[in-house]
């Protein structure tokens, strides 16, 4: 009885995932849509089961300029110099209307091979920005690494600081300032991760690795003091 | 020399009438006692004239005098012909030589040096040597009280005789220095009687301060100027002072105001000549430690601030390595994060995520 109520407890306060599909909100840990059913299985059968090279801005819709490629992709490094762990993919396509981006994005982030990322950024810690020119619409998916860090909410505030920009056109604007946004907010939850890490791993249903690694008990020490300029 | 003929023709007459009518009823005055006790006089001898002269005097063809004339100035004087009279340069010359020749006293006498140069003045017009009749005198110290009670600028007249030499170590200005310090704006004028071109003037130091070089200057030139139009010498003072009082009216205008001590102006013409204080010397001592403060106060708020802003473009963050169970069966990625619509300006972002989350979309 007792460990059915902590179970129960534990599951409150746990942060929902929202379904790419359905768009409703069941806790971590479910293999399928508790709502729809939905797998990446799923997502497999319509876009495709081969990997897809890109390169971590992809602008098949040809809507920068030189001049803004140039500028978001500074931007892209620095949040990699700021974040070494993480790495920002922006992909821009004219989709099909009957595409779903929340879907769309979540295939292409799990089947993606960002071929200018390094091999020790993995896809888990991979956040990408999908923009649909055709549905005009526009959405962020992020890895498992990601999940104790980022969710809808937070993801939409960080993407609507940039819809003045997109309204007007101004690309590269857009994307500078939705890479700005993200930052300062991982920037926030990565001191609050010093402080507390097992109370935000918990939340998304992680759990700490370095606790278990006697050894080397300082890496998870947050202070960057050896880390690249 | 040109004359009118008209003119040396009555001049001649007169004298011709004049010599005839001495010949017939002056005679000889006798030397009076005190001449003879005190000089040594020439005996006076008058011209004399024979028969034929009086005879030629009376038909006209001699004109007493006109032998001073010279032989051709005398034939043109009677010539028909309307032709300039032009006298002989020798005789000219007499009349110029023995103006030349006229010795006039250079030093002062010693009886006077006292009264000019080593006793304060006890009028406007410092006259011992009685250059000027007392009338003239009491005229000019007169016109220089009126101008005293009518100006803040005395003017006070030293008086020498043409040709006097000023001793080499008095001039105007020892004088002002040594008797004239105490009595305020004065104007110290070493005047030569009939001479006015050898005038010197010196200034009391405000007037120095207040009026400009030119102008004093140009006061002293046209008095001289004003005096020369004169030929008499007391005449030429008079028209001296006069145009000199009317500068030193104008001159008064331009000095400080009345009332300020010598000590103030002293001050004013030491600030003008130094270099106007800045704003930070203005500032008091405790006002500058203040700004002085703050100023390092905010140098090092602002250094810290670019300090911190340094180091967090080189600072990273890293988040804990962790282990999580697999969502939807996905390999990677399971986070589907909000999504954005920028289709309308009517749509904006509030509103679209108060609709978000509430249908079922199936593919």
């Amino acid at each position: 009885m007792q460990s059915a109520l902590t179970g129960a407890l534990c599951l409150l306060l746990l942060r929902p995932v929202r379904c790419p599909r359905c768009e409703q909100n069941f806790y971590q840990a479910a293999e399928s849509c508790p709502h729809c059913g939905f797998t990446y299985t799923d997502a497999e059968a319509v876009f495709g089961h081969e990997p897809v090279s890109v390169s971590k801005l992809s602008d098949i819709a040809g809507i920068l300029r030189m001049r803004d490629r140039d500028a978001v992709r500074k931007q892209q490094d620095f949040f990699e110099e700021r974040f070494p762990q993480l790495f920002f993919g922006i992909y821009v396509k004219a989709l099909d209307e009957n595409v779903n981006l929340r879907q769309f994005g979540f295939w292409l982030l799990n089947q993606a091979d960002f071929e200018d990322v390094d091999d020790e950024r993995t896809n888990d810690c991979g956040i990408l920005l999908t923009i649909d020119v055709t549905t005009r619409q526009l959405g962020m998916t992020f890895g498992y690494s990601l999940l104790p860090y980022l969710d809808e909410d937070s993801s939409f505030d960080i993407l609507s600081h940039a819809h003045a920009s997109l309204l007007e056109g101004k690309w590269a604007d857009a994307l500078s300032v939705i890479i700005q946004k993200t930052s300062m907010h991982l920037k926030k939850l990565s001191l609050q991760a010093r402080k507390n890490p097992e109370l935000l791993l918990h939340e998304s249903g992680q759990r700490l690795l370095q606790l278990e690694d006697e050894e080397s008990p300082e890496l998870i020490d947050l202070q960057t003091q050896n880390a690249p300029q | 020399m040109h004359l009118s003929k008209s003119l040396l023709l009555s001049l001649l007459s007169f004298l011709g009438i004049f010599y005839s009518w001495a010949q017939d009823e002056v005679e000889p005055s006798l030397p009076s006692p005190e001449l003879e006790n005190g000089l040594q006089l020439e005996p006076l001898t008058l011209p004399e004239r024979n028969a034929e002269d009086w005879e030629a005097m009376k038909n006209g063809s001699l004109i007493p005098g006109s032998s001073l004339m010279g032989r051709l100035a005398l034939e043109q004087l009677f010539s028909t012909k309307d032709e300039r009279i032009i006298f002989e340069t020798a005789k000219l010359e007499i009349i110029q030589q023995s103006d030349e020749d006229e010795s006039w006293p250079v030093a002062i006498d010693d009886e006077f040096t006292g009264v000019y140069f080593e006793e304060p003045a006890d009028s406007f017009v410092i006259d011992p040597q009685g250059l000027l009749t007392e009338r003239d005198l009491l005229s000019q110290n007169g016109f220089l009280e009126q101008h005293a009670n009518d100006s803040v600028i005395d003017l006070y007249v030293y008086l020498f005789e043409g040709k006097q030499d000023i001793p080499s170590k008095e001039s105007p200005y020892s004088v002002l220095r040594n008797f004239f310090r105490e009595r305020g704006d004065v104007a110290i004028v070493f005047y030569h009687l009939g001479r006015p071109d050898r005038t010197q003037l010196a200034y009391s130091a405000r007037i120095h301060r207040g009026v400009s070089t030119e102008d004093r200057q140009q006061a002293l030139k046209l008095s001289k100027e004003a005096a020369g139009e004169k030929s008499e010498g007391a005449s030429q003072l008079e028209s001296f002072v006069i145009e000199m009082s009317r500068r030193l009216y104008v001159m008064e205008k331009d000095l400080p105001p009345v009332g300020m001590s010598d000590e103030y102006l002293q001050q004013l013409a030491t600030a003008q000549s130094e270099p106007e204080p800045t704003l930070w010397e203005r500032i008091p001592e405790g006002v500058k430690t203040l700004f002085a403060t703050l100023g390092l106060t905010s140098l090092l708020i602002a250094v810290g601030i670019l300090c911190h802003r340094a180091m967090e473009k080189r600072r990273v963050y890293l988040f804990p390595d962790a282990e999580g169970p697999s969502i939807l069966d996905a390999p990677h990625a399971a986070g589907v994060g909000g999504v954005l619509s920028y289709a309308s300006a009517l749509n904006p972002p509030s509103e679209q995520k108060e609709k978000s989350g509430d249908f079922l979309q199936e593919l």
